[in-house]
């Protein structure tokens, strides 16, 4: 089942104007509604005013990283099932399993390829077990 | 000064500034207005054949002086825009202090004085190189060793001060050590052996200067590896003459030495006063700087000597008279030859101007008024030496503004001035930035000698973006500076590395956006160092800060050469050693990838005890072989993936390579997985290998029963 991206709304986190306004001319351009955030403790802000659907976040930020906002989002009550995608340039080994075992997803490599992005959400929107249960 | 900037450059500039920029603006239309408004009212006059009152003189008076203040106000707060405080070249040059005092082992005490000095940021760019030469200079032939300095006296540690301050028509840079000072002798001995002087004359500053200046004469004993072979000193004189400025110095034997560089200050558009003056059917702007007088003189004033041609009598002396069209000598200016044109008193009109002591007289056609002009410089396309670049006189006519250096330096048959070289050299492609000065770790550019490359390698960065990168990691030196700076203050300070870290982090990405890959590299050798520092698990120590003062530096010249053109993507192998040495060693783990369809899959003890309880449920086993194209994922993260999905339909009890690999990266495009589920056979095959296949890249998917 493709997931209509139009009814979406994603919530874009990253410190840098520039590589955050890239990210989310992308989502635009997928016809996703984009929230955007500087770092996890914004994030979480817009996160409570509700309505997101989905969370693709940096790693290295200021007040609060990625790491942390993976945990915070998934200590939550409230929207730890969201699914969360992390872009980063670190491509370390290290780096992508503490995010995956913080909480991540999916991650992506900064520079980021469009078609990726398309094709990660799509995934972390299909959980397998609703597969299953849709028959 | 008349110098095409690119288009792409930045500059950050207060918002205060612009709100009173849009003020002006404001003030600007009113009082457009209010012009539109009396250009009415006296048509009105006029039509009815009345007589213009004293009340419409008045008006009309009032405008022309709120408009002459706004565009004054305007100019003033144009030229206050361009201009930044020296807290990046404070940095900078503590930086290289940092690194001489390092490489020469000489203990530096090093004064920044002038950092809130407020200076056109083109100037800045353009004194650095110059500056960051005197400091090397200083240090290397100045600075004398410890054991001399306490034999002589004088603290061990050498002093240095570097001093920047505006007059009202200069920027003055005075650098002061407490060296041993010049050998003047030795300087005097080398300007006879030059020829500069004779045997008995006295040695003036100017000749020591040009001893100094001399390309291939050193004042050092030894050539050493700081300030180069000798080169130098004439690099900088032609730097600040480049810039209309001029090098002095003062020394005393023992005590120190003391380099001043003046420059003029830059009006932010180029506007200079200007005596305007007909030539043929040409218009020429001379700067009024320049002009020493203008005057009439009969013909039979001007006398003619064999060798030298046509001379004119001016104050006490006789000066070459040349033909302002002929000097120029351009196809499109000759049209208008240049007869003795004489005015109604049938008196030549002859301009006399001055280049620093040399003087020339010119002959014109008409002297016209003095004014206000602004500069349009010529872009490169169109270089006419002689002319530094076109203006818009009034009535829309076109007019030339005339190269002072350069028109002497023709009229004295002294060929091209240092200064209309350097601007050949910039103008023409593939020029190296910095007019060659040899320092400041130029092999990180020269590596491969393919001289610039600018877009090959990144085709898929659009220019524009390239330097909306380079701008954006500009824009976060500062930061970056006074954090490294604090953390060789501070090395514990946990906030400083944290925001080192994450600066050096930031610009890695963005060079990797940019295309610039070994640059990334390079950077994140440095970012790593940091990021142990974060853990704990490395001590900022000097080796450290070494790296990370290294990384800056590199960074700067990355971002001095992007903009230039000529940055050719390399890694610095310095900092990437350096780097590695001082990051703990890993422990060695096996490297190899283990065979996923004929080994066994060994459970943890708790998996098989699970195991077996699930066989007692009845609850099948299966296991699930697949190979999958990771694309642009690496591949263990997909792995880790497939290994959640299958991990939410059941429990994973092994995996094949055994997930500690796969967390380790050794895994390669395929896996197997054991696991337990309660679903339906026929369901759960069908959803789980259309799943993986669909979302997973997998190609090769069996699942089979076990156990």
């Amino acid at each position: 089942m493709e997931k209509d991206f139009n009814s979406l709304k994603a919530l874009a986190v990253d410190d840098h104007e520039n590589t955050r306004s890239r990210l989310v001319s992308s989502l635009k351009g997928f016809g996703i509604t984009v929230v955007e955030a500087e770092n996890g403790i914004e994030a979480l802000d817009r996160l409570r005013e509700g309505g997101i659907d989905i969370i693709l976040t940096d790693i290295v930020m200021p007040e609060m990283d990625g790491f942390e906002l993976c945990g915070e989002v998934r200590r939550s009550s409230d929207f730890h099932s969201l699914p969360i995608v992390v872009l980063s340039t670190h491509c370390d080994t290290n780096y992508i399993i503490k995010a995956l075992r913080y909480g991540a997803d999916d991650y992506i490599a900064k520079p980021f390829d469009v078609e990726l992005v398309k094709k990660v959400i799509t995934r972390v929107l299909t959980p397998v077990l609703k597969e299953i249960s849709d028959g | 000064m008349a110098e095409a900037h690119s288009s792409s450059e930045n500059m950050l500039v207060k918002i205060e500034n612009l709100d009173k920029l849009l003020n002006l603006a404001g003030d600007v239309i009113i009082s457009s207005s209010n012009l539109g408004l009396a250009q009415k009212n006296l048509q009105a006059l006029f039509e009815s054949h009345k007589q213009v009152n004293q009340e419409m003189v008045d008006s009309v008076s009032d405008l022309a002086t709120t408009s002459a203040d706004i565009s004054s106000e305007l100019h003033h707060l144009v030229q206050a825009i361009r201009t930044v405080d020296l807290k990046d070249l404070s940095f900078r040059t503590r930086r290289i202090i940092r690194d001489i005092s390092r490489k020469t082992g000489k203990q530096i005490i090093f004064d920044f004085e002038g950092e809130d000095t407020s200076i056109d940021k083109t100037v800045v760019e353009q004194i650095y190189d110059p500056i960051s030469h005197q400091l090397r200079n200083a240090i290397d032939h100045g600075i004398e060793d410890a054991i001399t300095r306490q034999k002589d006296g004088k603290s061990p540690e050498g002093h240095i001060v570097l001093r920047v301050y505006n007059t009202e028509s200069e920027t003055f840079v005075e650098i002061e050590d407490d060296g041993a000072g010049v050998n003047m002798e030795m300087i005097r001995e080398k300007a006879i052996a030059l020829g500069k002087m004779d045997e008995g004359d006295e040695l003036t500053e100017d000749v020591a200067l040009d001893v100094i200046c001399s390309a291939g004469v050193s004042t050092a004993k030894e050539v050493s590896e700081v300030s180069g072979r000798g080169v130098g000193m004439d690099v900088v004189r032609n730097h600040i003459s480049e810039l209309g400025g001029t090098v002095s110095f003062r020394t005393e034997a023992g005590k120190g030495s003391t380099f001043i560089f003046r420059v003029p200050l830059v009006s932010a558009v180029n506007i200079v006063d200007a005596l305007v003056v007909r030539s043929g059917r040409f218009l020429f702007g001379f700067p009024i700087s320049s002009v020493i007088s203008s005057m009439s003189i009969p013909k039979e004033e001007v006398t003619t000597t064999l060798s030298k041609g046509e001379m004119v009598k001016h104050l006490n002396s006789l000066l070459p008279l040349h033909c302002l069209n002929k000097l120029l000598d351009n196809e499109e200016l000759k049209e208008s030859e240049c007869g003795d044109v004489v005015d109604d008193d049938g008196k030549i009109p002859i301009l006399v101007i001055d280049y620093k002591g040399t003087r020339i007289a010119l002959k014109i056609s008409e002297f016209l008024s003095p004014q206000k002009l602004v500069i349009i410089p010529f872009n490169g396309a169109l270089n006419v030496d002689g002319l530094s670049g076109t203006t818009v006189l009034g009535g829309r006519k076109l007019g030339f503004i005339i190269d002072v250096t350069s028109l002497v330096a023709r009229a004295t048959g002294k060929g091209y001035s240092a200064g209309s070289q350097a601007k050949a050299d910039k103008n023409g492609k593939g020029g190296k930035a910095g007019a060659g000065l040899p320092e400041v770790k130029a092999e990180a550019v020269e590596v491969p000698k393919a001289g610039p490359t600018v877009g090959d390698e990144k085709e898929d960065v659009p220019a524009d973006n390239v330097q909306e990168f380079i701008a954006e990691i500009e824009k976060m030196m500062p930061q970056l500076n006074e954090a490294l700076f604090g953390l060789e203050n501070d090395p514990t300070n946990s906030e400083q590395i944290n925001l080192a870290f994450r600066l050096f982090h930031t610009i890695k990405g963005n060079l990797i956006m940019t295309g610039y890959a070994k640059g990334g590299e390079t950077v994140h050798s440095v970012e790593s160092v940091l990021d142990f520092a974060r853990s704990g698990q490395v001590d900022v120590s000097p080796e450290v800060m070494d790296v990370l003062m290294d990384g800056v530096s590199y960074v700067e010249d990355l971002i001095k050469h992007s903009k230039a053109g000529t940055w050719v993507d390399a890694v610095n192998d310095e900092i990437l050693v350096a780097g590695a040495s001082i990051l703990p060693k890993k422990e060695e783990t096996a490297k190899t990838i283990v065979d996923v369809s004929s080994g066994d899959i060994r459970f943890s003890h708790e998996a098989s005890y699970r195991a077996v309880d699930y066989r007692k449920q009845q609850i099948a086993l299966y296991q699930c072989y697949v190979e999958f194209d990771p694309g642009k994922q690496p591949s263990f993260l997909v792995a880790c993936l497939i290994y959640k999905v299958v991990s939410e339909l059941g429990d994973v009890l092994g995996t094949l390579p055994p997930l500690v690999d796969i967390e380790n990266g050794l895994v390669e495009g395929k896996m197997r997985l054991q696991f337990a589920s309660g679903i339906d056979p026929d369901k759960l095959k069908k959803t789980l290998v259309g799943h993986l296949t669909k979302h997973y890249g997998v190609t090769v998917a069996n699942l089979t029963h076990f156990g």
